[in-house]
């Protein structure tokens, strides 16, 4: 927690902090990234997603962006929004929850063999307590994906996500999973946002 | 901790189901206004019954099935009510096992891209789910009013969504 301890307080506030269960509850069935951002992501989760494993998609929605012809053994989806969960058609099963307000998740220990976060991480308020919940779930080695743009509900996005760039973004991604225990850190900057939405992941790989 | 999902309008879900899935929503009857006996909602039970109703405004509702107590069929109402159908109870006759399974047969009958909602009772909500595909049910805690389960029925597939709708359950932790 050592490069986290140096944040100042409210780092982790956001500007609205109402109910994130309200704000979250009208469902809201649209893509967060471009068409180009999404293929990119999809050809990152076809490497390194195992096939026929089980995975979790954090903070999904809709659409998990998974590669259409893999089969997968289980895919567990969590969410702030029933209706989406629910018309999710790679999901398996999948919760609701707030993890701002319970940042525990109610899966075994190293049940998993990968984990995604897509364009959700910058409204973590816990993250490290998120991110290592996640890890203790996930089997030594298992990949975590967290995935940005430059999307978002700035109002709900976390003091600090707002003040960085996006390089900084990525940087605070590494700080996050180093403190949660990830190791063999990578970013990959996927799409510049040239051409397209830009995209960027930053993976690690739970101990 | 806090789960309020309001409103849900699943009918955006369903839309976008190109396969028109079917819709079962299984909850546990709300607040009792008494412990024991075939007792009334209390005043949060009946707010509980008009949460569901709101909740379940954008589905297309076509079944709703209680069973013959009180605490049920109100809880029920309030959505029968906003969808134009009267509640059907399904008896307990033949234990509790018996009854998840005419339970589930009669959900499984209602037709695509249409949403069953079912209220029960602590010790047969579970049952109830695992027999329409649920493999990780379990009964709510006494305390444990606000628990939906949405499963969506998508041709072979069973997607099993764990919600919660309503107040948060009072003294019932997370």
């Amino acid at each position: 927690m050592s490069a986290l301890s140096h944040l100042p307080p409210g780092a982790f506030a956001k500007e609205d902090s109402g109910d994130d269960a309200a704000f979250y509850a009208e469902a809201r069935l649209k893509t967060h990234i471009d068409d180009a951002a999404i293929g990119a992501l999809t050809d990152f989760y076809r490497v390194v997603l195992p096939p026929g494993g089980a995975l979790l998609d954090l903070m999904s929605s809709w659409v998990s962006h998974l590669p259409p012809e893999v089969v997968y053994g289980e895919v567990i989806g969590h969410g702030m929004n029933t209706e989406e969960l629910a018309a999710n058609p790679r999901l398996s099963r999948g919760f609701v929850q707030d993890l701002n307000r319970a940042p525990r998740l109610d899966l075994a220990d190293a049940s998993l063999d990968a984990a995604m976060i897509c364009v959700g991480v910058q409204y973590l308020q816990q993250p490290v307590a998120v991110l290592a919940e996640v890890g203790r779930a996930l089997r030594p080695g298992a990949p975590l994906v967290v995935s940005y743009s430059n999307r978002c509900f700035p109002t709900k996005a976390v003091a600090v996500w707002r003040t960085l760039g996006p390089q900084g973004h990525a940087r605070l991604i590494e700080v996050y999973l180093e403190a949660a225990g990830f190791t063999g850190l990578e970013v990959h900057r996927l799409k510049d946002g040239a051409a397209s939405d830009p995209l960027t992941v930053v993976m690690g790989r739970a101990t | 901790m806090i789960h309020r999902l309001i409103p849900l309008a699943l009918a955006a879900a369903l839309i976008a189901l190109p396969t028109q899935a079917q819709t079962v929503v299984i909850v546990r009857h709300g607040e009792k206004a008494g412990p024991s006996g075939d007792v009334d909602l209390s005043a949060a039970g009946q707010a509980r019954g008009e949460a569901l109703a709101q909740a379940l405004g954008g589905a297309k509702v076509s079944l709703v099935l209680a069973t013959p107590l009180k605490r049920t069929q109100q809880t029920a109402g309030a959505t029968a009510r906003d969808a134009g159908i009267a509640v059907v109870a399904v008896g307990f006759d033949g234990g509790d096992a018996a009854h998840a399974q005419r339970v589930a047969q009669a959900a499984r009958k209602a037709g695509r891209a249409e949403t069953v909602l079912i209220v029960g009772h602590s010790n047969t909500v579970a049952d109830i789910a695992r027999t329409l595909g649920d493999t990780r049910a379990v009964a709510p805690r006494d305390c444990e009013y606000d628990r939906m389960t949405v499963l969506v029925l998508d041709g072979a597939a069973t997607r099993v969504i764990h919600t919660r709708y309503g107040a948060q359950s009072e003294g019932c932790g997370t």
